[in-house]
């Protein structure tokens, strides 16, 4: 039972399952079922010719046209200007490595910074670390809006616009919310284990990495883990800061919006939209349970 | 001479020189990540500011760039009083956020009190909940807007022998129920597991005293759960606050740079202002910054008081 609702599932056996729970059952059944519908229609909606298509849309494919997986992979591209200032295709296979560098790098970079600044902050307590602490929740707090057009301009200003190095400096941030998850985790951790450690010869950079870094490294990969799926799906971030290097999600932007009958057809759409959406439902079914853990509770080993 | 006192204090230079490579250590932990956020945060939002009362002209095909004083700010009101898309952007946008107040929140909130509970098929639920989390937006635009723009046509004139919901999405009728249908369905996936980490810490001792003492479900969730859970309800109604003027209700990604008039939201037409020319031109920036700083003028106070008022006079769990 504790473990249970450890895990956010606690039911009490004295408790019948009553009316209230019955009604909020129904709408669970009907918004699944929505969104199964919805899925099971665009799979066999990938599934079909052109001509089977137009016959039947709402039917089961009849016609099994795995081709069109294929035909995603040679017709999906988009033209952009290599480093040799030349124009020329980028197919989907590039697409999503360029998915993997920007999604994964960014992911890492900024993971890793804002545990390195939660664990300065909650480790070092001066002055300065307050402050620091106290600018992370101000600006989680005070929203500002509006100001994509000025970041566009510093970026091109400092020669970062459309490099993935000037993703990876854009998402070295620390004031986001995983920061005070991080914070709140290491906080946690007993002071005895550092000075033990700094007894034992430990220098300061060795209690961070050896010592207090492997206590919470379960919520690292969980928070690498979201993050790297927020930057694979995101495609508004590399269409202002990366044109030339489209990630995967841009380049089935700019498939949805393309006019060419090549592609202005469902059953190619949404062929599309499956090839960009398996890799990342892979990683979610093997770390699911790693992605869906309660991020408190993940904080702190042993 | 006993053990005790045959310890060394460490002198006062050796002190010194730990507290010189403390800092030292902190100094280049902390420098870069600092420096990133002077850049990205300090620099990025006075730019903005600065840009608000800036310029630019290439009509001539070279940039100039002049000073305008107010000119964009007074841009902005003579778009309020000229033209009816930044009233019904204004519109939209409220109306997103009452839906977002009114129907995904307090569902989120049940969905999540069910998944706690662990009524039948709880687990299945949350993997169904979160999965639109994990899926690109853009995928989903794709499945949606196919389904909607064939699917339904089909299926309305098969068994209805209607034959007037072609082009939903294009309809000024029926396109903003499709909008907000697709906005409020996948909408619970992100603040269903905050909603299951709050309810995580309810001690369960809480819920058997309440039951033990005849309160049923209803009254369980309503008089145990939400004044528990409070902090985190009031974190999630501030942020879909601050939301109000950068909900782009998946617009762009539905329509890209061609969102009909009817439809648009405040947030829209901010990333329009940028993304119609991205880095091309800077001609359209001035007033998407001016639009961003009267805005956040607005928004921002509005949330901090929210959030007071929130936090003074909701429940508490005493």
């Amino acid at each position: 039972m504790q473990l249970l609702a450890h895990r956010g599932l606690y039911r009490s056996k004295k408790t019948p399952f009553s009316a209230f729970g019955v009604i909020i059952g129904i709408l669970l059944i009907l918004y699944v079922l929505g969104i199964m519908i919805l899925f099971l229609w665009s799979f066999s909606t990938a599934l079909k010719t052109t001509d089977n298509f137009d016959r039947d849309p709402l039917g089961w494919t009849k016609s099994w046209a795995w081709t069109n997986f294929a035909d995603v992979f040679t017709k999906m591209k988009v033209q952009v200007t290599g480093n040799d200032g030349k124009r020329h295709m980028l197919y989907l296979d590039q697409m999503f490595l360029y998915s993997l560098l920007y999604a994964g790098g960014s992911a890492l970079i900024q993971t890793l910074t804002t545990a390195t600044m939660a664990y300065m902050t909650s480790t070092y307590r001066n002055w300065f670390s307050r402050i620091l602490h106290n600018i992370v929740i101000v600006t989680l707090i005070l929203p500002i809006v509006g100001n994509t057009a000025s970041m566009l301009q510093v970026m091109n200003d400092l020669h970062l616009y459309d490099h993935l190095y000037g993703a990876y400096i854009m998402k070295i941030g620390f004031n986001n919310i995983y920061y005070l998850i991080f914070y709140a985790a290491f906080s946690k951790i007993p002071k005895d284990y550092r000075e033990s450690a700094r007894i034992d010869g430990a220098n300061l950079l060795q209690l961070y990495t050896r010592i207090s870094f492997p206590m919470v490294s379960s919520l690292f990969w969980t928070v690498f883990l979201l993050l790297f799926i927020g930057y694979w799906n995101d495609y508004q971030t590399p269409l202002l800061f990366l044109p030339d290097k489209p990630t995967a999600a841009l380049g089935l932007y700019y498939f949805l919006q393309s006019t060419d009958p090549v592609f202005a057809n469902p059953p190619m759409k949404v062929a599309a939209g499956i090839c960009v959406f398996i890799p990342i439902f892979i990683v979610f079914l093997i770390f699911r349970n790693r992605i869906m853990q309660d991020l408190n509770e993940g904080g702190i080993k042993g | 001479m006993s053990p005790a006192l045959s310890i060394q204090r460490p002198s006062f230079r050796t002190k010194r020189k730990k507290k010189a490579m403390s800092t030292l250590f902190y100094t280049c932990m902390v420098l870069i990540p600092l420096a990133q956020f002077f850049i990205f945060y300090g620099v990025v939002n006075f730019n903005s500011i600065l840009l608000a009362f800036k310029s630019y002209d290439n009509s001539t095909g070279v940039v100039v760039e002049s000073w305008i004083g107010w000119g964009n700010f007074e841009r902005v009101f003579q778009i309020f009083r000229s033209e009816q898309t930044l009233w019904i952007a204004t519109k939209n946008s409220l109306l997103y956020f009452a839906f977002n107040l009114c129907v995904v929140i307090p569902l989120s909130m049940l969905f999540a009190y069910y998944i706690y509970r662990g009524y039948p098929a709880a687990g299945f639920f949350k993997v169904m909940l979160f999965l639109p989390a994990v899926i690109c937006s853009m995928v989903l635009v794709i499945f949606f807007k196919e389904f909607v723009e064939t699917a339904i046509p089909e299926l309305m004139e098969r068994w209805f022998h209607d034959d007037g919901w072609y082009a939903i999405l294009s309809s000024e009728n029926k396109g903003p129920v499709a909008l907000m249908t697709f906005y409020v369905w996948f909408l619970f996936s992100g603040s269903i597991l905050l909603y299951l980490n709050a309810m995580g810490n309810i001690p369960k001792s809480l819920i058997e005293a309440a039951q033990i003492d005849g309160a049923g479900e209803f009254r369980t969730f309503w008089r145990v759960v939400i004044p528990t859970i409070w902090p985190t309800l009031v974190s999630l109604i501030v942020l879909a606050l601050a939301d109000l003027v950068a909900n782009q209700a998946s617009l762009f990604s539905i329509y890209g740079i061609f969102a009909p008039t009817w439809s648009q939201t405040l947030g829209y037409y901010q990333f329009f202002l940028v993304a119609k020319y991205g880095a091309d031109s800077p001609v359209n920036y001035p007033l998407a910054s001016a639009f961003g700083l009267l805005f956040t003028a607005i928004v921002a106070p509005l949330t901090l008081l929210l959030r007071y008022l929130l936090t003074r006079f909701g429940p508490r769990e005493d």
